[in-house]
């Protein structure tokens, strides 16, 4: 199977342990993933903060690159910049702005391509093959799926699951062999990129997050977004130093457990750097 | 919302909790403008420096600084970021996008 890449800023950056976790992982299920050329920054929470049509241009240039280069899929593992692509996606469905983007960004813009999230793409390749393909069934996770704002919301623009109530990720999880929880925190925010510039918020969130999973008897915590794993794994120790409770809580991106599944080590995925790890 | 917070940060309207928000994405943006992607350590000297010298906070400036040998020991810190191939194209969206929307 090959699929257009979109990795955005923060895979090729300090998340870069996320895009070793899910090459690893797609390598080992046959996925090749092609990255766009000369692929921008989709903007993230500050041009939709700052600038409404830089908003929109900005994924719009990407969208047509992946065009360009013939892609009908594309993933794009961070929430956010999949949101962005699936935004302008919907925008453009308004003809005139279609044009008006497209002279904008210098490209044809068609909206063809399908965007997808990594939940998503677990399910294009099927979970009767992810269950076939377990070597080391993850008997001993007792995960909370932890979506975020991103992953479903706005819903009218990701159409993704429920955005209430999702389960695909535990859907993906079962297959494994891992157990869930049923929690409180799935789908609230984590505070996202206020990280430098809102720590107190940042901080706030994550403990509540944390400890809820704790609380219903998680002994990890699962993701699909690189913001929200710097939030609540980098930031982990400062919850723990502000709170004063220790946490330990395990973080994910669900790539890894996917891949620990397959029979990849911790290593090949990129776990051996998070900070906060399982002795 | 999101058409009234535009109008504001135009007439330079920033409650004074909200500054370091607004500087960072300010920042942000201006951090792409350049380099077509965003250059991480870049964006937090700029940010930094521009909320020390805008609210005087000089101990800001090296907040979270412990983190810097653990993010380094895990391969996270990039002293050389990476740039978009073409970013003269990159300058010209940016400069179409800030001109004010026609009647």
């Amino acid at each position: 199977m090959n699929i257009g890449y979109y990795p955005g800023c923060a895979l090729h950056g300090s998340s870069n342990d996320y895009e070793q976790s899910l090459r690893a992982c797609m390598n080992a299920l046959d996925v090749r993933l092609e990255e766009i050329k000369d692929w921008i920054c989709c903007g993230a929470t500050a041009a939709h903060s700052l600038n409404h049509k830089l908003s929109l241009a900005l994924p719009a240039r990407n969208l047509a690159l992946a065009e360009r280069d013939g892609f009908e899929q594309v993933f794009a593992p961070c929430p956010l910049c999949s949101m962005q692509l699936l935004k302008v996606k919907k925008a453009i469905a308004d003809e005139k702005l279609r044009r008006e983007l497209a002279e904008t960004v210098e490209a044809g813009l068609q909206g063809r391509s399908e965007i997808l999230n990594l939940i998503q793409l677990f399910e294009k390749v099927g979970l009767d093959r992810l269950k076939a393909a377990v070597k080391a069934p993850l008997e001993s996770v007792i995960a909370a799926c932890y979506y975020g704002c991103l992953l479903t919301r706005p819903p009218d623009v990701v159409h993704f699951d429920d955005f209430e109530q999702p389960k695909m990720m535990e859907a993906v999880l079962a297959a494994l062999g891992a157990k869930t929880v049923e929690w409180n925190y799935k789908t609230e925010c984590c505070g996202a990129g206020m990280t430098l510039a809102n720590e107190d918020t940042v901080l706030d969130l994550a403990c509540k997050i944390l400890s809820n999973a704790a609380e219903h008897g998680a002994n990890c915590l699962v993701v699909a977004c690189p913001m929200c794993h710097v939030n609540l794994d980098m930031k982990q120790a400062a919850v723990e130093r502000r709170y004063g409770r220790k946490l330990g809580m395990a973080v994910y991106y669900l790539s890894d457990l996917v891949g620990m599944a397959l029979g990849l080590s911790a290593e090949q995925l990129g776990v051996d750097r998070h900070f906060v790890t399982k002795a | 919302m999101d058409a009234l917070r535009e109008a504001a940060l135009a007439r330079n309207c920033v409650p004074p909790e909200s500054l370091p928000i607004i500087l960072f994405q300010k920042e942000f943006l201006e951090n792409i403008r350049r380099n077509g992607r965003l250059g991480e350590l870049e964006l937090i000297g700029r940010f930094k420096a521009g909320v020390a010298i805008r609210t005087g906070r000089l101990a800001f400036l090296l907040k979270d600084a412990r983190l810097a040998p653990q993010l380094s020991k895990r391969k996270k810190l990039h002293f050389i970021s990476e740039k978009a191939g073409d970013r003269a194209v990159v300058q010209r969206i940016f400069a179409r996008c800030s001109k004010p929307s026609e009647p």
